[in-house]
C-alpha cells in the first residue's frame, strides 16, 4: 500500500511540474507598439481595463514627447533652448509647471551626484551628433569652448517660468523616459491597472505582478553582447529597471568606439570602467521613475567606487547592477537573491554588494 | 525477530512499479523534449507596430529568406534557419544594420526611422523573461 502511495504522489509531481511549463493565463493580454522620444516603447497590459491603459499610456507618452523634446520646433523645451542663445529676447520663457517639475528633478540628480548627471550637456552633445547621420570626434578646442555653459546649476525655474544662463541647452534625453514611466504609474493608479509591463526604449516599468501572481522576469542585456546574450534575469513586482549603456549608442572612428554617454565634466563619452549600470527601485513611490533614469546615467559616469560609495551613502534608496569592463558583475543585497545571473556563469564574475 | 521470507519471484505489485517507472521516464522525457522544442524560433517582422509578417526559421531554406519591408525607408531581412539580419537599409543612421545578427529567442532589430521592427519570438511556450532592460 504504502508503495501504491509513493506512486501516486511521484506520478502527480510529475504531471504538475510537467503541466506548469509554458503555462500563460494572458487571455487577456493587449499589447501596443509605440514610436516616440526618439525610441520605440512597447507595453503590454492585462485585464479588463487593458485597452484603456494602453490608450492612455499612449496619449500621454506623446504628449510628454511634444512637452519635452528639444527636437520639437514647437516646444517649450524649444523655446527655452532658443531664448537661452538669442540676445534679443529675455531668457525667461513660461514653460508651465509640469517642466519646472521636471528641471527641478534634473537639477537636484545634478547636485546629489556631483554634476554626472547633468542636462545641460546638449551643447556638447550636439558637437557629436550621436543622433545625426553623420556623428564625428569633435576637435579639443570644440569643447573647451562649449565646456563652461555645462553646468545645471544655472538653470531657474518658479511658477512655470524658466531660465538658463546665456548659451545653455537642456536636453532631457536622460530623465524623460523615467518621467514618463511616473505618469505612466500615475495614470494606471487612476484607471485601476493591476498588472502591466512596459519596455520605453528599454527602460522598464513592471507593474504589479503577472495575472497568475507571479513576479515579472525582467532581463538584463549583456553589454558584451546586447542582442543575444542577457546578464541575469531579475524576478521583481511594482518595479523600475533601467539601465544605462555604452552599447546603446555609438558610432567608430578610426577603431574607437565612442558612445553616447557623455562625462559633462570632460566632454568625451565617460570611461569610467563600467560598461552598463541598472538601477531598479519601487515603482510604487512617485518620481522613482525620474531617479532611476537619471541615476543609471550619473552612476555610469562616475564608475565603481563612487557609485558603490553614493549607493552606501543611503540618500537614495534604489538597487543596482554594475558591470565592468574586467568582467564582473556587482549585486546589492537587496536584489541579489532575486537576480538569477547563471546565463553570465563562467563568463563573469559575479559579487554580491553589501550596505 | 520475525523472519521474512524472501521472494524473487514478480508479484502485481511489482509490475505497478515498473508502469510507474515507464510512466515516470515517459513523463520526464515529454518534459524535456517539449521544452525543447519551445525553442524553436519565429522571427516577427512589425512596420509601424503592426505585424507585417511571421516566419517560422525552421521552415526556411539553408540558402536563406529575403524581405524588404519600410515604411519612408527601405529594409532588408535576411533569414536563415540560425539567424536573422538587417542586410542593408535605406535609412541614414544604419543602427539596424550594424546590430549585426540575432539568435535567441526575445532579442530584437530594431530600424526607428523605417519604423521596422524584427523579433525573435520562440513559437510555442514563452522565452524565460518577460522583457528586456538596456
Amino acid at each position: 500500500m504504502k508503495r501504491l502511495i509513493a506512486i501516486t504522489i511521484i506520478t502527480a509531481l510529475l504531471l504538475t511540474g510537467c503541466g506548469s511549463v509554458g503555462e500563460s493565463s494572458a487571455s487577456d493580454e493587449k499589447e501596443t507598439t509605440i514610436y516616440s522620444m526618439d525610441t520605440v516603447m512597447n507595453i503590454k497590459a492585462y485585464g479588463s481595463g487593458a485597452s484603456a491603459a494602453l490608450a492612455a499610456a499612449s496619449d500621454e507618452i506623446n504628449r510628454l514627447d511634444k512637452l519635452l523634446s528639444r527636437q520639437d520646433e514647437n516646444s517649450p523645451i524649444t523655446a527655452l533652448n532658443r531664448a537661452a542663445s538669442d540676445d534679443s529676447v529675455p531668457n525667461s520663457v513660461d514653460v508651465g509647471d509640469e517642466i519646472c517639475l521636471v528641471l527641478d528633478e534634473a537639477r537636484e540628480y545634478n547636485s546629489a551626484t556631483g554634476g554626472a548627471f547633468d542636462v545641460t550637456v546638449a551643447p556638447i552633445m550636439d558637437l557629436w551628433d550621436f543622433t545625426g547621420d553623420d556623428p564625428r570626434v569633435p576637435a579639443q578646442s570644440e569643447i573647451d569652448a562649449l565646456l563652461p555653459r555645462v553646468d545645471a546649476s544655472k538653470i531657474e525655474c518658479s511658477d512655470g517660468m524658466a531660465s538658463l544662463g546665456d548659451g545653455q541647452a537642456v536636453d532631457l534625453g536622460g530623465i524623460a523616459k523615467g518621467y514618463a514611466s511616473d505618469r505612466l504609474a500615475a495614470i494606471w493608479d487612476e484607471l485601476d491597472i493591476k498588472s502591466a509591463i512596459a519596455s520605453l526604449g528599454g527602460n522598464v516599468y513592471a507593474r504589479g505582478t503577472k495575472t497568475d501572481g507571479s513576479l515579472w522576469r525582467v532581463a538584463v542585456k549583456d553589454p558584451e553582447d546586447p542582442d543575444n546574450s542577457v546578464i541575469g534575469i531579475l524576478s521583481c513586482a511594482d518595479s523600475y529597471v533601467i539601465t544605462s549603456g555604452g552599447y546603446q549608442r555609438y558610432f567608430e572612428q578610426d577603431g574607437v568606439r565612442y558612445h553616447h554617454i557623455l562625462d559633462p565634466k570632460t566632454g568625451y563619452s565617460a570611461e569610467s570602467g563600467l560598461t552598463s549600470v541598472t538601477i531598479i527601485a519601487s515603482s510604487t513611490v512617485d518620481g522613482n521613475g525620474a531617479m532611476c533614469d537619471a541615476l543609471s546615467t550619473a552612476l555610469f559616469v562616475m564608475g565603481e567606487d563612487k557609485a558603490v560609495d553614493f549607493w552606501r551613502s543611503g540618500k537614495y534608496d534604489f538597487d543596482m547592477i554594475l558591470v565592468t569592463d574586467d568582467g564582473r558583475i556587482l549585486v546589492t543585497d537587496g536584489i541579489s537573491g532575486n537576480f538569477d545571473t547563471s546565463e553570465a556563469q563562467g563568463k563573469y564574475e559575479v559579487s554580491t554588494l553589501e550596505k | 525477530m520475525k523472519n521474512k521470507e524472501l521472494t524473487l519471484r514478480p508479484r502485481g505489485w511489482d509490475a505497478i512499479v515498473v508502469a510507474a517507472v515507464l510512466l515516470a521516464a515517459l513523463l520526464t522525457g515529454a518534459c524535456i523534449f517539449g521544452k525543447a522544442s519551445d525553442k524553436s524560433l519565429d522571427c516577427v517582422i512589425s512596420v509601424d507596430g503592426k505585424e507585417y509578417t511571421r516566419v517560422a526559421l525552421a521552415d526556411v531554406p539553408e540558402s536563406g529568406e529575403t524581405i524588404t519591408v519600410g515604411h519612408g525607408y527601405s529594409v532588408t531581412i535576411e533569414i536563415t534557419p540560425d539567424a536573422v539580419w538587417v542586410a542593408s537599409a535605406t535609412c541614414p543612421d544604419q543602427y539596424c544594420v550594424r546590430t549585426g545578427k540575432i539568435s535567441t529567442a526575445g532579442r530584437s532589430i530594431v530600424c526607428l526611422p523605417s519604423r521596422v521592427v524584427v523579433e525573435l519570438e520562440a513559437s510555442e511556450g514563452q522565452t524565460d523573461f518577460d522583457i528586456v532592460s538596456g
